[in-house]
């Protein structure tokens, strides 16, 4: 057998297998700096230098590098380390942090050999590889700042370090993150640990006649076949409705290519794979709905054996006359709109480990938007509560990872095989299996005054929530709810329905319906502004709501209102591009913070002095990214009169922490920062008389807040729909020779922002996310209900095609609770397409109702 | 450097890497080893060596004369930092390609692995869009006939 020898980080290994480096790197020499992303060469999470140019480590294999250098981050000098953890915590360039250590190698391999690179060099170095938290706009400036310190051969003081709430702190998880140290579930191999995987339907919608596992189970190396007869708990779990199959059973139907049918561990990946190939299963094929006309059509087939018709979810909001206002209107327009499925594209794919702990409980370690939502389900499934689940860092989510899609399969192995398993779902599964941004089409009706003044609207929307429920109801609910947008009338009337088909399902994704209906409501105030001879602008500054003004959904709206603001913020900048004679467009949004509408929404968190004499922060929230830690540290600091040193962040849990609900809706910096504020002043009760941490230790110091919300419908004249809501007005200048966007400028409204490097990185991530909804990404599934297979031909932005992008965080004060903070994750990405579309309008004269809009460079063709 | 250059840089592309006639067969869209690109280069940047051109990416400004002063057609401006390029002309097809140990066979395999959909078969040859192009190599590593290659040397020779 041929010996193959590498150079890895300056030591000669070697390997009898021929294997990609990346399996090489991550399974045999455990660097698990090095990211396994896509392994289809697209994603560079596992990008590597070899002799002094980066690779994708997924790319080449072992037999092919003898005599090569190869250097992982692991690999850096600790100067180097030091260099790039200031550099990139200094720009607030790490977020989800699964693609900084191929950002850091990208960063390395270019001032190694161009010490002063240009920013076109920079973009250029970083451009194969993605990121989609960060916008790219801060690990660029990243970039600068490392060759600056580079050149100059010394570290300065950081810029902020008082931890106070409005300092624009490093954030605290960037060193295992840019050392690559961090562990996401992927990094953990654990003693005895097998490989899990699920089989999959192979029809969208066939009928299961019979599974026969028998050669699979033969097979050497295999740990574990299981079926549906082998669930102990309910098969049929979910977020909030219980329609996800874990497991299709004999009889049962399949509802869409992602549908598991059986479930193996194996010892390793290649005896996974091959015991699949053995599982012989008979299906009576049927056909597939594959649309929302196919849909409604009267007798067409049922997505669902077991409900009545394919309709998930029904919502009908009315409050005045919105028929009648329209009536009396000088100005009415209707027009149809479509936007399309979006993939969330979070750069670690899905993975999780389950084994059973010494208490004999199933622990599962797992990415994921609520560590409780994968406690609840999985003890569905397994029957038990004997479950405890923590959080490893999680790759991004943008709410994508609110559904079991690996968790519980994990569990149900680790429960019968009593063993460690890995389950970790390729790219080509994470782009079938977790539910994407709904389509919409959407009718919708406006009704203006002469001057502009919207008199009614009035809609009528529909959703493709594909193969199970997921969060399709709340979705469909917030996108007609804010179908009104942060206007001040009083008639609004909107019909919204979603519909199952056989497409992969469709769920939560940042902006949750709003980025839909947002675009339709926009769109028309765009093409209103123009029937009444006004600047699109001008109609939304009429129109705006205003501190104690009344919303369409009847909430009166308090002093944090602060849509005007935004307004102001943009129009100096507006107002010369008209002068110049550039194409502008603009937006305006309002999303709330916090999840509303009468339903419980709390928050928790438990303070703990440990033996260490210092407070650890425990909530059963999960940071996908954001940068909770570092706003609960802040909270922490701003409202005792502890320091940052005395303070430890701990990852979400369900054995210590308390349930602090999803991270969704915007909601954890108010809802779990206010739970914080309260823990924080009960612990300064303890500390009257000067107490110190060592007198304290062993205490637990417990805040819990409810966002108390009307529900949707209450009987009251001016129900509270949400705690608070953010605002924001989006602007995008064209540049008129080459007709791409030249510039975008987002004004958001945060109440008071707790940390505001951070909040422009949420902006940024956000607005770049969203001018890839409106120009170029895609997500084609074709007759058969598969989806996109290739992660490189979503058609993500990359570094060097982002336009300059300018945040303007406006803190506004008002809101009562958290000391002010509203949540800014999902409004950063609503306003962003209606603003470029109608920049385009101002282009080229036409209106485009259909994302990603058409006749722009940006366009994929063919 | 003689003329002083914008980033990003771009550089004549010989898309022929010279290996036919070591058989019997040779190919009709092979580079002639003629010259006449190395003749009307005004900055020595091209030069025929062992029948084959060879730019030299420093000294190239990517003016395209060459390019329509090659007889066959093979010579095109690229950007320089897009390595991965097709190295082969040869539009005939299957058997009637093996004219040369590392010719484009159009066999679609780099069609297949790539992830961005940055590659087609276009008259039997592979032609990669650089503007989806994300630089992995795949189809580089994985191509049967060694015809695309990384021009910095890392994943193929």
């Amino acid at each position: 057998m041929a010996i193959y020898t590498l150079k890895v980080n300056k030591k000669e290994v070697t390997t009898e297998k021929k294997q990609s480096l990346l399996r090489f790197l991550r399974d045999d020499l455990h660097l698990t700096s090095v990211k396994d992303g896509c392994s289809q060469g697209a994603c560079g999470t596992c990008t590597v230098i070899i002799d002094g140019e980066t690779v994708k480590a997924c790319v080449p294999t072992t037999d092919r590098l003898a005599g090569k250098e190869i250097v992982t981050v692991e690999g850096l000098s600790e100067w180097e380390k030091k260099v790039f953890t200031y550099a990139y915590g200094e720009a607030g360039a790490v977020q989800c942090g699964f693609c900084i250590p191929g950002m850091v190698l990208c960063t390395k391999a270019l001032l190694d050999k161009n010490p002063a690179p240009s920013e076109e060099e920079i973009r250029y170095a970083l451009r194969n590889n993605y990121c989609r938290c960060t916008g790219y706009v801060k690990i660029i400036a990243a970039v600068k700042l490392a060759a600056k310190i580079l050149q100059e051969g010394v570290i300065p003081e950081k810029s902020c370090d008082d931890w106070k709430i409005g300092s624009r702190v490093h954030r605290l998880d960037v060193d295992e993150k840019v050392s690559g140290y961090g562990k996401y579930p992927d990094d953990f191999y654990l003693e005895g640990m097998c490989y899990g995987s699920a089989l999959r339907s192979r029809y969208p919608r066939a009928r299961v006649l019979s599974v026969d596992t028998r050669e699979a189970k033969a097979l050497p190396g295999v740990a574990a076949v299981l079926t549906a007869e082998d669930i102990p708990g309910k098969n049929k779990i979910g977020h909030l409705k219980h329609d996800q199959y874990t497991m299709i059973p004999i009889g049962g139907l399949t509802h869409y290519l992602g549908d598991a049918v059986a479930l193996v561990a194996a010892e390793d990946p290649e005896t996974l794979e091959k015991a699949k190939k053995l599982i012989k299963v008979e299906y009576e094929v049927l056909t597939p709905i594959h649309n929302i006309e196919e849909a409604k059509a009267p007798g067409a087939p049922k997505v669902f054996d077991e409900e009545e018709s394919n309709v998930l979810a029904h919502k009908h909001v009315s409050r005045g006359d919105a028929a009648g206002a329209i009536e009396k209107s000088a100005h009415v327009l209707t027009r149809h709109f479509e936007t399309p499925w979006t993939e969330h594209a979070f750069l670690e794919p899905e993975c999780a480990v389950a084994y059973r702990d010494t208490d004999g409980d199933i622990r599962i370690i797992s990415t994921d938007q609520s560590a409780y939502c994968t406690y609840h389900e999985c003890g569905m499934l397994l029957g038990t509560d004997k479950i405890k689940v923590e959080n490893a860092l999680v790759g991004g989510g943008f709410g994508g990872k609110e559904d079991m899609t690996v968790q519980h399969h994990a569990a149900l192995l680790a429960w019968h095989t009593g063993r460690p398993v890995k389950v970790r779902l390729t790219r080509e599964e994470s782009l079938l299996i977790h539910p994407k941004r709904h389509p919409f089409v959407m009718d919708v009706t406006m009704g203006c005054d002469k001057d502009g003044k919207i008199m009614g609207v009035k809609a009528k929307v529909e959703s493709d929530t594909g193969a199970f429920a997921s969060l399709g109801g709340p979705v469909l609910e917030r996108a007609c709810t804010h179908a009104a947008g942060p206007y001040a009338y009083e008639n609004f009337e909107i019909e919204g329905t979603a519909y199952y088909t056989n497409n992969p399902p469709a769920g939560a994704f940042r902006g949750f319906g709003v980025t839909q209906t947002c675009f339709a409501t926009e769109m028309l105030l765009n093409m209103m502004a123009d029937e009444v001879g006004i600047t699109p602008w001008e109609i939304r500054y009429r129109n705006a709501i205003r501190p104690w003004g009344v919303l369409p959904n009847g909430q009166i709206v308090d002093d944090s209102t602060g849509l005007l603001e935004t307004l102001e913020a943009v129009k100096e900048e507006y107002e010369k591009a008209l002068a110049e004679g550039k194409p502008v467009g603009i937006g305006c949004a309002m999303k709330n913070a916090g999840v509303g509408v009468g339903i419980p929404d709390w928050g928790r968190v438990r303070l703990i002095v440990e033996e260490d004499r210092k407070l650890h922060i425990y909530s059963g929230a999960s940071c996908i990214g954001q940068g909770l830690g570092t706003v609960l540290v802040q909270m922490v600091v701003t409202n005792t009169d502890l320091s940052r040193d005395d303070i430890v962040y701990e990852r979400s849990n369900t054995w210590i922490a308390p349930d602090s609900g999803t991270t969704s809706g915007s909601r954890q910096t108010l809802v779990t920062g206010e739970a914080c504020r309260r823990a924080c002043g009960k612990l300064m009760e303890a500390k009257a008389g000067g107490k110190t941490l060592e007198e304290l230790k062993g205490q637990e110091f417990y805040g819990e807040y409810l966002a108390k919300t009307d529900p949707l419908g209450a009987n009251v004249p001016n129900p509270v729909s949400h705690v608070a809501y953010g605002y924001a007005t989006q602007m995008c200048i064209l540049d008129k020779k080459t007709g791409k966007v030249e510039r975008l400028v987002a004004a958001h409204d945060v109440g008071k922002a707790v940390n505001p490097l951070s909040c422009e990185g949420q902006i940024e991530g956000g607005v770049v996310m969203s001018m890839g909804y409106a120009l170029q990404e895609r997500y084609p599934i074709d007759d058969n209900c598969k989806p996109i297979s290739k992660y490189g031909a979503i058609g993500l932005l990359r570094a060097h095609e982002i336009p300059e992008i300018k945040p303007i965080v406006i803190d506004k004060p008002g809101l009562k609770v958290a000391c002010g903070a509203i949540g800014i994750g999902e409004i950063t990405s609503i306003p962003t397409a209606p603003a470029i579309a109608d920049a385009y309008y101002r282009f080229d004269g036409k209106r485009r109702y259909c994302l990603p809009i058409e006749g722009t460079p940006y366009e994929r063709k063919g | 450097m003689a003329v002083k250059k914008r980033f990003p840089y771009r550089a004549a592309f010989t898309a022929c890497q010279g290996s036919c006639g070591e058989g019997e067969a040779v190919c009709r869209y092979r580079c002639l080893g003629c010259g006449k690109c190395e003749k009307v280069c005004k900055f020595s940047a091209i030069s025929v060596a062992g029948g084959k051109a060879l730019v030299d990416e420093e000294k190239c400004i990517g003016c395209g004369m060459c390019v329509k002063a090659c007889p066959q057609g093979i010579i095109r401006i690229h950007e320089c930092a897009n390595h991965i390029a097709v190295k082969c002309s040869n539009k005939d097809k299957g058997k009637e390609a093996l004219v040369c140990p590392v010719s484009c066979i159009g066999c679609g395999m780099c069609v297949r692995v790539c992830t961005a959909e940055a590659v087609k078969v276009v008259d039997h040859l592979a032609v990669i869009d650089e503007t989806r192009c994300l630089g992995c190599g795949m189809c580089a590593v994985k191509c049967p006939r060694h015809a695309i290659v990384d021009l910095r040397g890392i994943l193929t020779p």
